[in-house]
């Protein structure tokens, strides 16, 4: 079976390796740009090995749309000039905040969901799209604990993509570690989302670390419930978006991840073939 | 958004608990789950450091290392946005806690300055690279690889797998740079008057002018035997492609 649609993340383990396989091979990349640009010698040449046979999609770490600081404008522009050169037309980051008073925290913590956090992260959306010029996409965070919230995640996403036009990256796992965290059905979850919206989705493993708490880890395989909602999920589209395996720790051999990548593009078919036979 | 207003100070004060990991109480949170976050961001930050330091880790072991990320990444804000340059925030933190009177160990900010040093050259952006022929290396201005930088140590740190070296308290010129063949950093002791030459290459003199200069400004007379080290030290650097020729 070929990949169509179907992308890995671009991680430096898995540099050597993307470039040498012939079968099964992605059908795009997802980098972090923050771990690219600006950077010369030994990881631009892969980069550039990588751009000659991968197109590219972005996914970034440290815009920080959800801080309560303004855009860092010159961040933003040496993005765009990244995404530029590397033909790249997908910028996706965090719905969450990862710095505050202009020190960053290297991580993704969650945004609270309340009415002023969504007018202030809405503005910074429309200052990003100015510079960016494609929509901004943006993933759905996994969070461990809400913060003052004044209402529910469902409803803040769908409020900041409604307001702002940004699109959304839709992360099945995240669905699946909020619901299970926060007890609510991802099945019902998913169904609030605005799925017109939605630009593409990623799938990834988690780790349990309590009967009570799974930490959203990119560590290990997808499981089954996962599969599922991600069924649920192509179900209720009407189009083909890219998917996207990620996996950032624990990186097994290259095989397992090509029947991970297989698995998705299985379940993808069965809605996308259906879709195309009843056109 | 206004920094008086709630949502501001709930982001704020759990930016604050992730960076000091001091209890604190958030509205509307699972107090239980708050450690997860200060758990995973100090992970990311020691993780990172520690690989952009391993001698420093070793040298100072994993409690005292730990114990000295804690404190930087509480008091000192990390302004890089992207994770691999944050451990230049480190080595600031380190001039200005004056890090290696505080830890009584001498060499320590040169260690870091190494470390970091090397990482720095490792991912300096590209630039284009011209290979001039030379007809004298004398005369003829002489390129230098762009990925360089010269160190001045009171310590051989670049010796440092033999720990005895280090109670050498000198002047010591370490030169760093990019290898443009294997991509990979490279470390080379070189006398002040190598390091003299290289910095006077790079700012577009010529070596004769430079040894004039020496000659009419310095105490040093270059003499024939100097000429002859001189012929030969930059024969090496051609070698190396330091001074990158056709």
């Amino acid at each position: 079976m070929n990949l169509i649609d179907i992308g890995l993340g671009y991680r430096r383990d898995l540099v050597d390796e993307l470039t040498s396989i012939s079968e099964n091979k992605p059908t795009f990349l997802e980098l972090v740009p923050e771990n690219w640009m600006g950077l010369g010698g030994y990881w631009r040449k892969k980069l550039q090995e990588a751009a000659e046979q991968y197109s590219f999609v972005s996914h970034g770490l440290s815009l920080s749309i959800g801080s309560p600081d303004a855009v860092d404008i010159q961040f933003v522009k040496r993005i765009k000039k990244f995404l530029d050169t590397f033909n790249i037309t997908i910028y996706s980051d965090h719905l969450t905040f990862a710095s505050t008073n202009n020190a960053h925290l290297y991580d993704l913590l969650p945004i609270p969901f309340r009415e002023d956090a969504i007018k202030h992260v809405v503005s910074k959306i429309k200052t990003v799209q100015d510079i960016i010029e494609p929509s901004l996409v943006l993933e759905n965070a996994s969070y461990y604990t809400e913060i003052g919230a004044e209402m529910d995640e469902a409803t803040f996403i769908s409020e900041i993509v409604k307001r702002s036009n940004c699109e959304l990256l839709l992360d099945v796992n995240n669905v699946y570690v909020n619901a299970f965290n926060h007890n609510y059905d991802a099945h019902n979850f998913i169904n609030k989302m605005p799925l017109d919206k939605v630009s593409y989705i990623h799938k990834a493993g988690h780790k349990k670390v309590s009967d009570d708490l799974i930490i959203d880890t990119h560590g290990a395989a997808i499981i089954d419930p996962i599969y599922e909602i991600f069924d649920h999920t192509l179900k209720r589209m009407n189009r083909r978006i890219p998917i996207l395996l990620e996996r950032d720790f624990n990186i097994p051999e290259m095989s397992e991840l090509q029947d991970e990548m297989l698995q998705l593009q299985k379940i993808a078919n069965k809605h996308w073939l259906a879709k195309t036979s009843n056109s | 958004m206004s920094d008086t207003t709630p949502t501001f100070k709930l982001q704020q004060q759990l930016a604050t608990y992730c960076r000091t990991g001091k209890a604190v109480e958030i509205q509307g949170t699972k107090p239980h789950r708050l450690p997860q976050y200060r758990r995973l961001v100090f992970t990311i930050i020691v993780d990172s450091l520690q690989q952009a330091y391993p001698i420093t880790y070793d040298l100072l072991g994993d409690e005292l290392f730990r114990g000295t990320v804690s404190h930087f990444f509480s008091t000192h804000s990390c302004t890089e946005n992207e994770v691999w340059k944050m451990p230049h925030d480190f080595l600031l933190y380190a001039y200005d806690q004056k890090l290696a009177e505080k830890l009584n160990i001498p060499y320590l900010i040169e260690l870091i300055e190494l470390e970091w040093t090397e990482i720095e050259i490792f991912g300096m952006p590209d630039v284009a690279i011209t290979y001039p022929v030379v007809s004298s290396i004398w005369h003829d201005q002489l390129p230098i690889n762009p990925y360089l930088k010269i160190l001045n140590f009171n310590y051989p740190i670049h010796k440092l797998r033999k720990k005895k070296n280090l109670v050498n308290k000198g002047n010591y010129f370490v030169l760093c740079y990019r290898d443009l063949d294997t991509l990979k950093v490279q470390f080379l002791e070189i006398t002040s008057l190598g390091a003299v030459l290289l910095n006077a290459l790079n700012d577009g003199m010529n070596l004769s002018q430079i040894i004039a200069q020496i000659n009419r400004e310095s105490n040093l007379e270059i003499n024939e035997n100097y000429r002859k080290n001189i012929a030969l030290f930059i024969q090496d650097m051609i070698q190396r492609k330091v001074i990158p020729t056709k």
